[in-house]
């Protein structure tokens, strides 16, 4: 599996969150589907990191139903986070078009 | 979010902590139930699903360790988890926490104190509207005098009439003065003390009733004038705060007056002027406004926008003589300074306030090694634990943030209690400055600042420590190693030598301070005060001189009637009793002097007998009476200073309108106003010869023996007899010769108690480090035994040790001393602070105090066993 920054865990977080409201399972399962099977966060770097965001504000948790009908904990996106999440979309665009450019004119 | 809230929130976790990590774990546990069930579809077994999952989730513990990281205030947990657990490894070291407790309770407790009571007497609090619009008026004369406490005062009321009407600067100048009056409750008379306000006085001081009103203009007009308002304090003790004494008659100084308001409770005239206990509008028609003497404590308010150098420069007005008046020198000698209110607070009391707060600061310093000192033996005690911890992966950061929780833990107790010590700092401020020191949030803030600061010294020292510490040495070693404990023993040695030398600094200050005020308290004062009581008597309104005289005369004899009584003599003033008169005048035939000063007091033809002085050339009043010509009798110094080694008998003095006076006698030396200072040139006269005042008396009592108990109510009997307005007041010169050397007394008091807490502190320093060491050594003892050493050579060892750091200390301190002790000079009287006998005796002192501590570990190092202590670990 490629490595990821621990910003860029924070990206796909947020954009998973972007749909609904999941449980930690659910959002490493959701990148790992939506990624094609490409990517598959470790445990011991989701869960820092969702503790993380809902410290900085971006997520908010709350202990709701899951699919199951069992007791889950909720993960959402707040306002903030939504902002952070087109912050963060933006960056990465530039970003990703300032590699390719290095890598195919160099 | 921004930090606040962020911050807000993390605290919530923390706080909510063992809810979240109950919620936590269920969350982690779903996590891995839903991993488990998604490999079972995959095709797993259960078992196998189970182990797969907990395999790949990884370890619990450490992801919920990093999760918390993330989401709480992990430094605030630890500091919480850091002071628990110094807290409870001090319980089972009880011995050590009460020892450090109560070192740190003795420096934090002091030092809040000292400097409580110094905030108030530098910065006093101020309770009147706009206190730097202010401005009192003293003498720029008596401003410059030694002792820097000015006399407040200013003469001639006439001319503050005229100021106040012509002066621009001032939105308000109010003049007081007091004087004793009769207040007649039931019959008897009731000394009271009165204050006499101009109109604007009380507004200038912003006073509002409590009760009633305050002067109008109105009431500084004729007879309506018979008005008066009440203090609080005598409203409440002697009409128990009656509401309905407003609007009712009071009989006072032989007057009937109406009461038309009272004072609130917290209001108080400049300090050192005169507290009144009923305030009395002074109106000056002309006449009165031109009688000398009436010294007035003057307050001004200066109009807003101005500048007290512009109300200054109006003050000028004041330097001219008025038309055909006497005291024409004494006005023209006047220099009207006006100062400030907050700066004539502070005035005279800097310099005892500055040698308090070193003092303190240096047992602040001794404490503080002390305690530092005992934190290094714990640290060498707890080795193996910290040792250990070290190994099972603590960060050397971690076990300094364990022992700097301990120093705060201890800081913070040691400075609660010297907290509680501090309150008293209050009535101790009142006795020694006259101060009100109030307790409010300023002094635990003061008493938690130490508390911190003293944590971070003591907690750091064992910091010192760790540098050093070698895990595998450390694990491995044995109590009775070298090594390392020999570069702790030389560390706490350093302590204990600082300690030393700060006690020895201190103990010379106060052995200093104590010959000084053993000095004062011996001074020939000139007379003998031992037997000698002053009466002084008030007449409200000013009699005839013939009347005065009179009645002086009368009260000589109704004393000298009085039991117990040897003989009795009536003056203007008598000594020691804050009174003081000037005047200058020209000596015949010695133009080149000029004019000269003299102090002077006007005496009836006893006073020298009564007195006790001696007559060295010349005679007394003795047999003369008014309408003799003019005669003047002068001490040695003013004999010496104006006239040289030829005899002053038959010169002549030059008192302008009051003519010539003869010198008739010289008479010796009087130490009038205070033991400290030194005689003045002194001028006497005639009772009967102008110029003459007439209000205040002094007469001056010779007793056999000491007077009786009940000799002061005789006294004012027979006082109310001869005349009924007069109010009467006594002093036992024995009691005013110490009150003037209360200062001097106090601060050495406060040097004794310092120097022997230092002291105290310094010696149990000694004696743990020496019986630390002993025990340290124990095993090099037992060796040194079982090779051939005798028991007092051990003991001869041990002591030696501990003396020769004890000197060390002493010659540190004797060095500080030499450059520290001039601070107290000041303060002192006909002592040098470089005094080689108080040297002596306090290097005595601390060798013998050393002596005993070292004695008991010495005494142990030459009974040690050398097979036990071989064998022992």
């Amino acid at each position: 599996m490629a490595e990821l920054l621990s910003g860029t865990l924070d990206l796909l977080v947020l954009r998973v969150l972007h749909s609904g409201p999941l449980h930690g399972f659910g959002i490493g399962e959701r990148i790992h589907v939506l990624s094609n099977e490409a990517l598959d966060v470790e445990e011991g770097s989701l869960y820092p990191a969702l503790y993380r965001m809902e410290a900085k504000g971006w997520i908010e948790a709350e202990w709701g139903e899951s699919e199951r009908g069992r007791k889950a904990k909720l993960y959402s996106l707040t306002k903030e986070g939504r902002r952070q999440l087109e912050a963060e979309r933006e960056n990465w665009k530039q970003l990703a078009a300032a590699i390719r450019a290095i890598l195919e004119n160099a | 979010m921004n930090p606040i809230r962020r911050f807000w929130f993390r605290l919530g976790k923390s706080i909510r902590g063992s809810d979240l990590d109950a919620a936590m774990s269920e969350e982690m546990h779903q996590h891995v139930e839903q991993l488990t069930e998604r490999y079972v579809r995959d095709g797993m077994s259960p078992d196998e699903a189970l182990c797969a999952s907990q395999r790949r989730f990884g370890g619990v513990d450490q992801i919920k360790e990093r999760c918390r990281d993330e989401s709480r205030l992990r430094w605030l947990e630890n500091f919480l988890r850091d002071v628990r657990f110094a807290v409870r490894s001090l319980r089972r070291s009880p011995g050590f926490a009460i020892a450090m407790i109560a070192v740190l309770a003795i420096g934090i407790g002091a030092t809040t104190a000292i400097v409580n009571i110094g905030r108030s007497a530098v910065f006093p609090a101020i309770s009147y509207p706009e206190p730097d619009r202010l401005v009192v008026a003293i003498d720029g004369n008596s401003y410059d005098h030694e002792s820097r406490t000015p006399f407040p005062f200013f003469s001639f009321p006439y001319r503050l009439a005229i100021l106040r009407e012509t002066a621009k600067s001032f939105a308000g100048l109010g003049g007081e003065r007091s004087e004793p009056m009769n207040l007649v409750i039931n019959g008897g008379p009731i000394p009271t003390t009165i204050d006499w306000v101009t109109q604007d006085f009380l507004s200038v001081l912003g006073a509002r009733p409590l009760l009633g009103r305050i002067f109008t203009p109105s009431d500084f007009q004729g007879s309506q004038g018979d008005v008066a308002i009440l203090d609080w304090g005598l409203w409440q003790s002697r009409f128990g705060g009656d509401p309905g004494i407003v609007g009712r008659d009071i009989l006072l100084g032989g007057k009937v007056r109406r009461v038309v308001g009272i004072l609130p409770r917290g209001f108080r005239v400049p300090v050192s002027f005169s507290p009144g206990d009923i305030f009395l509008p002074e109106a000056f028609s002309p006449t009165t406004a031109m009688m000398p003497f009436k010294w007035l404590e003057v307050v001004g308010r200066l109009k807003p926008g101005i500048a007290r150098a512009t109300a200054q420069a109006e003050m000028k007005l004041l330097r001219i003589p008025g038309p055909g008046n006497a005291y024409a020198n004494i006005i023209e000698s006047l220099k009207p300074l006006l100062v400030p209110l907050p700066a004539y607070y502070r005035l005279g009391k800097d310099n005892l306030f500055w040698v308090f707060l070193g003092a303190t600061a240096f047992l602040y310093a001794i404490a503080c090694s002390n305690a530092a000192s005992l934190m290094l033996t714990r640290t060498v005690g707890r080795r193996r634990e910290l040792g250990v911890r070290l190994a099972m992966g603590g960060s050397r950061w971690q076990i300094a943030r364990l022992l700097v929780a301990e120093g705060l833990v201890l800081a913070l107790a040691g400075g609660a209690v010297g907290l509680i010590m501090s309150w008293w700092s209050g009535s101790i401020s009142m006795a020694l400055f006259g101060v009100e020191a109030h307790f409010d949030w300023v002094v635990p803030a003061i008493a938690f600042g130490l508390s911190v600061l003293t944590c971070c010294i003591v907690g750091l020292a064992p910091l010192v420590r760790l540098q050093h510490a070698r895990l595998n040495e450390v694990l491995n070693e044995g109590a009775g190693s070298l090594g390392d404990s020999r570069r702790l023993g030389r560390l706490r040695s350093c302590f204990v030598v600082l300690q030393a030398a700060l006690a020895v600094v201190l103990l010379i200050g106060a052995g200093v301070m104590a010959r000084s005020f053993i000095r004062l308290q011996k001074v020939d004062l000139g007379f003998d005060p031992g037997d000698k009581v002053a009466v002084s008597g008030i007449l409200p309104d000013a009699e005839s001189e013939k009347a005065y005289l009179r009645l002086a005369d009368q009260m000589r004899e109704v004393l000298s009637s009085l039991p117990g009584v040897r003989d009795a003599t009536y003056s203007l003033m008598v000594p020691l009793t804050n009174f003081a008169a000037s005047l200058s005048c020209k000596i015949d035939g010695r133009p080149d002097l000029g004019d000269v000063r003299f102090s002077y007091n006007r005496v009836s033809p006893q006073y020298f007998t009564t007195l006790g002085v001696p007559i060295i050339a010349g005679r007394g009043f003795d047999g003369m009476r008014a309408g003799d010509p003019p005669v003047a009798v002068i001490n040695q110094t003013a004999a010496h200073r104006y006239f040289g080694s030829a005899s002053p008998l038959g010169k002549r003095l030059d008192l302008d309108n009051y003519g010539k006076w003869e010198v008739i006698g010289v008479v010796g030396d009087v130490r009038e106003m205070n033991p400290r200072n030194e005689a003045s040139a002194q001028l006497y006269f005639p009772i009967w010869q102008p110029p003459i005042s007439t209000g205040l008396l002094f007469e001056l009592v010779r007793m056999n023996g000491q007077p009786g108990p009940d000799f002061e109510s005789l006294v004012r009997r027979a006082a109310f007899e001869v005349e009924p307005r007069m109010v009467v007041h006594l002093d036992r010169l024995t009691n005013n010769a110490a009150d003037r050397i209360q200062t001097e007394r106090y601060t050495m008091w406060v040097l004794q108690a310092l120097s022997a807490l230092a002291l105290v502190l310094a010696t149990l320093g000694l004696f743990a480090v020496t019986a630390f060491a002993v025990a340290q050594r124990h095993r090099e003892f037992g060796l040194r035994m079982a090779l051939g050493a005798a028991p007092a050579d051990l003991l001869r060892l041990v002591l030696v040790r501990g003396l020769s750091l004890a000197s060390l200390g002493l010659v540190l301190g004797v060095a500080a001393a030499w450059g520290l002790t001039r601070f107290l000079q000041s303060v002192l009287f006909e002592t040098s602070p470089y005094d080689p006998s108080t040297i002596i005796a306090v290097a005595c002192l601390l060798l013998a105090v050393a002596f005993l501590a070292c004695w008991m570990p010495a005494l142990r190092a030459s009974k040690v066993d050398p097979a036990m202590a071989l064998r022992s670990e």
